[in-house]
């Protein structure tokens, strides 16, 4: 190709154009679609719930009208926006209860396929509020009921070994990272996942409830050292502490661990994180009380 | 991923390598210890066994491979083509890899003996084991069907996977045996030059200016960090984004944005450069046995004159003008890379030092030339921050013969409707006459699909090999290719002919990464062949300069005269809907359009203005069937297909519909014409759209603008000079 020639006043009108979208916020890219093209106003719950600057808030009218943002929950325990039989069959779930940003739609689909699968990661930071939303959501909930509710660790669901050096990155492990910087929580990866299952997209719910059998593993190494951080930050024998946390010293009521996945569909993973992490909280110490709460981006 | 970084040294002459399998490099060099230990073994050198040896010093930490590149790149900047002490090579190694790597150097360190960190294994002592002698490593037909089979792709591991699966049944099984078959077989296939291994997203040393360069002494240069840059689409820093890596275990690990769409191209992945001239020579079986047997017997008679081989497209006179100025261009071209592969085996090849290893087993001062040479390889074809693109002719400028004319590219400037594709067909026969693989590459799939019968029915013993995003023949190898243009990133110098469709259409238009890698996919010193009605200023200017050489087809296929636009004032579209009214003269020209049979294209510059105007051409224009469609019409082809059959007379659009589209017996009208949207390029395009069929080639095209501005009139000026070249060469049919 031919090394291009810089005349001068289209150079400068280029760097005057540059200038001008740089000053206009309007036109920064969408952080969805990345089309320079108009940011919508962000809804008032939006507004509301995040920092000014988060990347939700600026998409484009397109990429902000096609978010199916649940607005009513139907199911208490899943939070399903439709009547749930899964909840309803389900009589020993070990978590309590899981909320979800969005329906899992095409777009939705969409974007999350870009970043698992193409490893589009400047979508985390989207995402990461979205999900962020359904915590938020969660978090109110349960200060209505319990005004002193405090997390204590945040556990992103595992992806295989094969499948992580394979992609890089564990989406959920990305999601959760960015919700527990914004929100002060602390991350904790006390699970292991033995083997990668097929596609859940390719399986029938039956299919899908069985795979997860011996699907995950608690990691005895990291849960021993939390269970007895959290008794460390329980026991008001060291002054820093409790000059430095005077609400934490005395532990009262149980461990609430809150589960972080991509996509929540019949409960299952879910199901058998908090499951495993349920036994290995009890070999270790069976007086403990553990709570487990769920929030994942999409439900389908 | 990790790789193994290495030193190796042969009698004093160094280099720093990484390697997928290490193993397969102690092999390797434990045999080439063994070949010259043989050939020395007959002449005594007394009390000089020692330094008969090849040395390998290993840093014990797999390294993230962009951090090996780094700290091989380095070390063979500051030390490559000296000769050095085994300490001082390994002090600057230890160096380079901790540079690299970012790893504090802790202190005064004892660098002599690597502090611990690096291990030194010996290679040919007398009776120090028979390194992997006997050992059947790796077969050598396995490597050479891998080699074959990569042989011009730039592929990501996971594409290379896919396509040895795809391959002959040698290159499947490494494929089916996973990693632990497919490093070795790689790493054993760069180590005999027959492909290369890259780092998908490499570190590239940052250029100091002459002032920088004056005032900070190279010790203090050393210090700043390295850019990277995207080898696949040649992306730099603006496009790479960084976040924490599993694979490698960075916590900034850089993918480049720019071609994520075509897979991840990340800084810890590999990228394999397949083959190379030597490469071709090397598994010449292999890669050779892809040719039709009928074209390897028309390859006897070389020296063909231009008219010859356009003598039998049956082209129009400007038509054949243009492909024998074209072919005078194209065939020095492609006689001369066959010539300086096959026969001149003295010529500084890239990839000869790595054969010479291979299959000479030479005397000390051939490899020690060798060894500095190929660790020099490793920065000299990094294309550096200059524009891309020179670093190719540069290349070009090198390899071809000396006889042969210095423009690198070749423009065919071609009216709308001459006619482009017959006047490539005589191309792609002569490059296929001597043996060459050709490819086509445009911006859009529907050309892409509409090219394929026509080059089946024109070559039928060629193989034809059509790609575009989800293509079935994605891994096919074949004699000619066409290709949408984001597929010439799975290139990397295939290609003895390249022809470059609508140069300045959209993708094209201010992507610099299209331009990267359409050089990047033809042969150095192979023909480019660029093809526009349009051309842009810049590369008109390179034209009148001679730096490209230039035929223009002045007339279209049917030998009459481009219809002229006529301007006319007219307020702004926006203006006439506010007022829900049009003016008399462009319903007068319509209709008179229309009543003479024609179909009407309407032009405008807003997607938001079509449908409205639609509209408001039906309540003015009762009983006339009129469409809208714009990028954003999910029914376009519908739409465009009924404006084709009639069923429309009139159809509103925007700039979606100027390339491309053939309506015979049409009419142009553009409003807005001074807006910003519509340049020289995109008026002389819609214009094009009139006039184009045999018996009506005299259709009607309309300016209508509120002002008249330079972009109409350069597009009036252009369309006029056509037509006059075209009379001055007498390319008109008499009147």
């Amino acid at each position: 190709m031919p090394i291009p020639h810089f005349p001068i006043i289209p150079t400068l009108r280029a760097i005057a154009g540059k200038l001008g979208d740089l000053l206009s916020e309007a036109h920064s890219p969408c952080p969805i679609c990345r089309a320079p093209a108009r940011m919508a106003a962000p809804a008032p719950f939006l507004r509301a719930a995040l920092p000014h600057d988060a990347q939700l808030n600026r998409l484009c009218r397109t990429c902000a009208s096609v978010v199916p943002w649940i607005e009513h929950i139907a199911c208490a325990v899943c939070g399903r926006p439709d009547p749930c039989p899964d909840c309803l069959r389900r009589s020993d779930a070990h978590f309590i209860m899981s909320r979800s940003a969005v329906r899992y739609d095409e777009s939705v689909r969409e974007w999350l396929a870009l970043f698992k699968y193409r490893g589009d990661e400047r979508l985390v930071h989207p995402l990461s509020d979205m999900l962020d939303i359904a915590f938020v959501r969660l978090d109110r909930e349960l200060r209505n009921r319990v005004p002193s509710h405090r997390w204590d660790a945040v556990i992103p669901v595992p992806v295989s070994p094969d499948r992580l050096l394979e992609r890089g990155f564990n989406q959920a492990e990305r999601l959760a990272a960015l919700l527990c910087a914004r929100r002060k929580l602390a991350l904790a990866d006390l699970l292991i996942r033995t083997r990668h299952s097929e596609k859940k997209s390719l399986q029938s719910r039956q299919a899908r409830l069985q795979s997860v059998d011996g699907l995950f593993e608690a990691d005895a190494a990291a849960v021993r050292s939390f269970i007895s951080r959290m008794l460390d930050i329980a026991s008001p024998n060291t002054s820093m502490n409790r000059s430095c946390h005077p609400s934490t010293t005395i532990r009262r009521g149980p461990i609430r661990l809150l589960i972080v996945d991509d996509i929540y569909t019949t409960g299952s993973t879910i199901e058998a994180c908090a499951a495993v992490l349920w036994q290995s909280f009890r070999s270790f110490s069976p007086q403990l009380q553990v709570e487990f709460y769920a929030v994942t981006l999409a439900r389908s | 991923m990790r790789v193994q970084l290495y030193l190796i040294g042969v009698d004093g002459c160094w280099s720093a390598r990484w390697s997928i399998a290490l193993e397969a490099d102690k092999v390797y060099w434990g045999r080439k210890a063994e070949e010259r230990r043989k050939v020395q073994g007959g002449r005594k050198f007394g009390g000089r066994e020692r330094e008969e040896s090849i040395v390998m010093h290993v840093w014990r930490t797999p390294l993230p491979l962009s951090a090996a590149e780094e700290a091989a790149v380095r070390w063979s900047e500051e030390n490559g083509g000296r000769e050095l002490e085994e300490r001082a090579a390994l002090r600057e190694f230890v160096k380079a890899a901790q540079v690299a790597g970012g790893i504090e150097a802790g202190g005064e360190m004892n660098v002599d003996k690597g502090n611990g960190r690096t291990e030194r294994v010996v290679f040919g002592e007398r009776g120090a084991g028979q390194n992997g002698k006997n050992i059947g490593f790796v077969e050598e037909e396995c490597v050479r069907a891998v080699a074959a089979r990569l042989y011009g792709r730039a592929a990501l591991l996971s594409e290379a996977q896919e396509l040895l699966a795809a391959g002959p049944p040698a290159c499947q099984a490494v494929a089916a045996g996973g990693w632990s078959a497919l490093a070795p077989a790689l790493q054993w296939a760069a180590l005999r030059g027959l492909v290369r291994l890259r780092c998908a997203v490499a570190p590239q040393q940052p250029t100091a200016s002459p002032l920088g360069r004056l005032l900070l002494p190279a010790p203090m240069r050393r210090g700043r960090p390295w850019r990277r840059r995207c080898l696949r689409c040649g992306s730099g820093e603006a496009r790479m984004n960084r976040t924490a890596c599993a694979a490698c275990g960075s916590s900034a690990c850089a993918y480049c944005e720019a071609c994520l769409t075509m897979g991840r191209s990340r800084e810890c992945g590999l990228l394999i450069h397949g083959g190379g001239e030597a490469g071709l020579a090397d598994a010449q079986g292999a890669a050779m046995s892809g040719a039709a047997p009928g074209l390897a017997a028309s390859r006897a008679h070389r020296m063909h004159a231009p008219a010859a081989f356009a003598a039998r497209w049956g082209l129009s006179p400007a038509q054949q003008a243009a492909a024998e100025a074209a072919l005078s261009y194209v065939l020095p071209r492609l006689g001369g890379v066959r010539h300086s592969s096959s026969t001149n085996q003295n010529a500084p090849s890239r990839w000869a030092p790595a054969r010479s290893i291979t299959h000479h087993s030479a005397s000390q001062p051939t490899i020690c030339a060798s060894l500095n040479q190929q660790a020099a390889l490793s920065t000299a074809d990094i294309p550096d921050t200059q524009p891309i693109t020179s670093s190719h002719t540069r290349d070009t400028e090198s390899s071809r013969p000396s006889s042969a004319p210095s423009v690198s590219q070749f423009l065919i400037w071609a009216v709308t409707g001459a006619g482009k594709t017959e006047m490539v067909f005589p191309l792609i026969e002569a490059a296929l006459s001597f043996g060459g693989r050709a490819l086509i590459a445009t911006p859009r799939r529907d050309v892409v699909l509409e090219l394929d019968p026509r080059l089946r029915r024109a070559f039928p013993g060629a193989a034809v090999v059509t790609l575009y995003g989800g293509s079935e023949q994605r891994w096919e190898d074949g004699d000619i290719t066409i290709a949408t243009t984001h597929q010439l990133f799975r290139f990397h110098e295939r290609f003895d002919l390249v022809i470059i469709d609508e140069l300045d259409a959209f993708p094209y238009h201010g992507d610099p990464q299209l331009h990267y890698a359409a050089a990047k996919a033809g042969v150095p010193g192979g023909a480019v062949i660029l093809l526009s009605a349009t051309p842009p200023r810049a590369m008109q200017k390179s034209v009148r300069k001679g730096q490209i050489g230039c035929a223009r087809v002045p007339v279209r296929f049917h030998r009459h005269p481009l219809p002229v636009p006529q301007q006319i004032r007219m307020p702004r579209v926006a203006e006439l809907l506010a007022k829900h009214k049009l003016p008399r003269l462009l319903l007068a020209r319509l209709t008179s359009s229309l009543a003479r049979g024609a179909q009407c294209f309407v032009f405008v510059q807003q997607i938001r203005h079509t449908e409205p105007l639609a509209q408001l051409l039906r309540t003015a224009l009762p009983g006339i069937p009129i469409g809208a469609t714009s990028s954003k019409d999910a029914e376009r082809p519908q739409h465009v297909l009924a404006f084709r059959n009639r069923e429309f007379r009139v159809l509103v659009t925007t700039t979606i519909l100027e390339r491309g589209v053939t309506v015979p017996f049409s009419d142009v009208f553009i409003l807005d014409a001074d807006g910003k949207l519509f340049d020289e390029a995109s008026l002389v395009q819609m214009a094009g759209r009139a006039g184009r069929s045999k018996d009506d080639p005299n259709g009607r095209v309309y300016f209508f603008a509120s002002t008249s501005n330079q972009s109409q009139r350069r597009a009036i000026a252009q369309i006029k000079s056509m037509n006059r070249e075209a009379k001055k060469n007498g390319y008109l049919l008499p009147q």
